[in-house]
């Protein structure tokens, strides 16, 4: 038992650092599977959305704008991505996975190449908010207040988005439309509308989960590609279209980054290949994922 | 003319043009060709995955990049004969495609689109970490000029014709091969499994396992291609491994035409000569790319391959053949003896 305090006691800030990272990685994948469950497309400009919702934060930090209104700026353009990557897919509908999937790589590459045609490929550092400066004390420990802010947050929305989906009528209608898309249009609800919402709240989580990751992570082109890299094996660890899924999966990818990279530096990509060809074994669908359709 | 003489005619036609090549272009202009008949070896592995047997990779660069690292690197450590660098591209490939094959092939659809273009990613991630064999960030460097068979020194900047064609006897071996193979039962099998698993499943062929040949075969010819890049261009690193790799060959197939043969090989020439030409021009040339890959998923499902093939097939009055068909009724062409 004591050794157990011990240890706990000493890793307790890789572990806080890995729950933050794990809340940034489930705003991401919530988002990924959100649009993957509904609109059936694989959104590799996820990665994009997050980075855009980076350089937007930092645009607005750097220049001393307050934080409100560079989480508005963020979630704006994450709706405008939105709208965007529906109109993006709205031709090839029905074309199947791969070509929709494609489609949104290519709008990846468009992405990132307008970022860093914008921005440059310099590092560039995001200081959290004044009100968020400084410490809090965990345990005897102190650990940096911005990061245990992005715990709470995480946890808030994930809270908020349990009970949109499974409390609300809008929930009860998405969950619908992923069931039976036709019989839902049947009862005369508008699935189009419902779509291009599930893609506008879900490109809003990764630009504001890329906003709020900014100050955490660096901000320089390349960080889209590993954030949708991590975002995808949350997904394929917790189960497409799943939002339970994604939570327990970016805790556990969190951890296995934070943790793992802590106690096993040399090992840390082979402990998310262990992780994820561990649950693929198990059940290929993920952990929380529909059986094979 | 039947549709074979008309192919024969093509490819003699193709092939007496790159013959000529080197000695019709410039150095620069003999290189890049060479750049492009290696890229259309990587494409025409995965258009064994992705055309033939319906397994979208999304990480194939993995692949090429196993291969490349270790021809890389047997040349820096051991010895820089090309055919060991070969052969080594070819085991440092399978390997890995070793490893992860169980658990690929375990998936389908969606998830296989996710999966491998994770493992590609882990794959970058430790070449980027292995700082002590791979070089980390900086790759692998230094590679010397190659040697092929005791005194005969071949080099891309060195003996530049004669390196052009090994190239060209390399990217003809491994398009003969891709025909055979399309030709042999072990195509046919391969395309009923991209048409129908479930009905190949229940006529008793053993699904899982051909779809582990398949990505293996994939990941040999892909580790092949990388060890010839790694020849020509005598370098290998991170940045050649990753996501944007894997990307830029799918857009290769995806452009050419993922159902033929032919359709990579002209896919990569028209990825690598736009990338030429934008790049010249614009530093951030992967915008023109994105755009370029959306619309012609937009406009040629098929790629310029199936553009060209319907083309033809208009042309020469055929009764009306369905897109969805077309796998078949090429089958059917071969096999009807033609007089």
């Amino acid at each position: 038992m004591d050794v157990l305090v011990e240890w706990l006691s000493a890793n307790s800030i890789s572990m806080l650092n890995g729950l933050a990272r794990g809340m940034l990685l489930f705003l991401m994948a919530a988002g990924l599977s959100l649009i993957f469950g509904l609109g059936d497309v694989l959104n590799l400009a996820h990665g994009g959305m997050f980075l855009i919702g980076s350089y937007v934060g930092w645009q607005f930090l750097s220049t001393g704008g307050s934080f409100a209104v560079a989480v508005v700026a963020a979630t704006a353009a994450g709706a405008l991505l939105g709208v965007a990557l529906t109109g993006a897919v709205r031709p090839i509908e029905g074309r199947g996975h791969l070509d929709q999937a494609l489609v949104t790589l290519g709008a990846s590459f468009v992405i990132a190449g307008t970022l860093s045609m914008t921005w440059g490929d310099d590092f560039k550092s995001v200081q959290p908010p004044a009100f968020l400066q400084g410490s809090i004390q965990f345990f005897g420990q102190s650990y940096p207040l911005y990061r245990a802010s992005v715990i709470v947050f995480g946890l808030v929305i994930a809270v908020l988005l349990y009970l949109l989906v499974e409390r609300t009528r809008f929930g009860a209608i998405v969950r619908a439309s992923v069931a039976d898309r036709q019989m839902v249009a049947a009862m005369g609800i508008n699935v189009k509308i419902v779509l291009l919402s599930v893609f506008i709240l879900g490109s809003m989580l990764a630009t504001l989960s890329g906003l709020l990751g900014a100050p955490i992570l660096s901000v320089r082109p390349g960080v889209d590609e590993e954030v949708l890299l991590l975002a995808l094996i949350v997904v394929v660890i917790g189960g497409l279209g799943s939002l339970k899924g994604a939570f327990v999966g970016a805790l556990l990818i969190g951890q296995v980054q934070s943790l793992g990279v802590a106690l096993f530096p040399q090992f840390a990509a082979f402990a998310l290949f262990g992780a994820m060809a561990l649950v693929l074994l198990v059940r290929p669908t993920g952990l929380f994922g529909a059986h094979a359709t | 003319m039947t549709s074979r003489t008309q192919a024969w005619i093509s490819r003699s036609l193709v092939l007496a043009l790159l013959v000529a090549a080197p000695f019709l272009l410039t150095t620069f202009r003999t290189r890049l060709v060479a750049e492009i008949l290696i890229f259309a070896v990587f494409a025409l592995s995965l258009n064994i995955l992705l055309g033939f047997t319906g397994m979208p990779s999304i990480g194939h660069a993995a692949m090429f990049g196993a291969g490349g690292y270790a021809a890389g690197l047997l040349a820096v450590n051991v010895t820089s004969n090309l055919l060991f660098g070969l052969t080594a591209g070819i085991a440092g490939a399978l390997v890995l495609a070793v490893v992860t094959g169980p658990f690929v092939i375990r998936t389908t659809g969606v998830y296989f689109i996710m999966l491998t273009l994770a493992l590609s990613e882990l794959f970058r991630s430790g070449v980027e970490r292995g700082r002590t064999v791979t070089g980390g960030d900086e790759g692998v460097s230094g590679i010397p000029s190659a040697s092929l068979m005791g005194d005969i020194q071949l080099s891309a900047s060195g003996t530049p014709v004669l390196f052009y064609f090994y190239v060209l006897i390399s990217f003809s071996l491994a398009y003969g091969l891709t025909v055979k193979l399309k030709r042999s039962s072990l195509g046919h099998t391969l395309v009923g499994i991209r048409e129908n698993p479930v009905r190949m499943q229940a006529l008793g062929y053993p699904v899982a396992r051909y779809r582990l040949v398949a990505y293996l075969l994939a990941a040999a010819m892909g580790g092949f291609a990388g060890a010839l890049y790694t020849q020509l261009s005598r370098f290998m690193a991170p940045d050649l491994v990753g996501f944007s790799m894997s990307a830029l060959v799918i857009i290769m197939v995806i452009v050419g035409g993922a159902y033929t043969v032919y359709g990579p090989v002209l896919g990569a020439a028209a990825v690598i000569i736009i990338r030429e030409v934008v790049a010249a021009r614009f530093d951030h040339w992967e915008i023109a790319l994105g755009m370029a890959f959306i619309l012609i998923i937009y406009l040629m499902p098929k790629g310029l391959g199936g553009l060209s093939e319907s083309l033809g097939h208009r042309l020469r009055h055929t009764p009306h053949i369905d897109g969805q068909n077309r796998e078949e009724v090429d089958v059917d062409v071969k096999s009807t003896p033609t007089t």
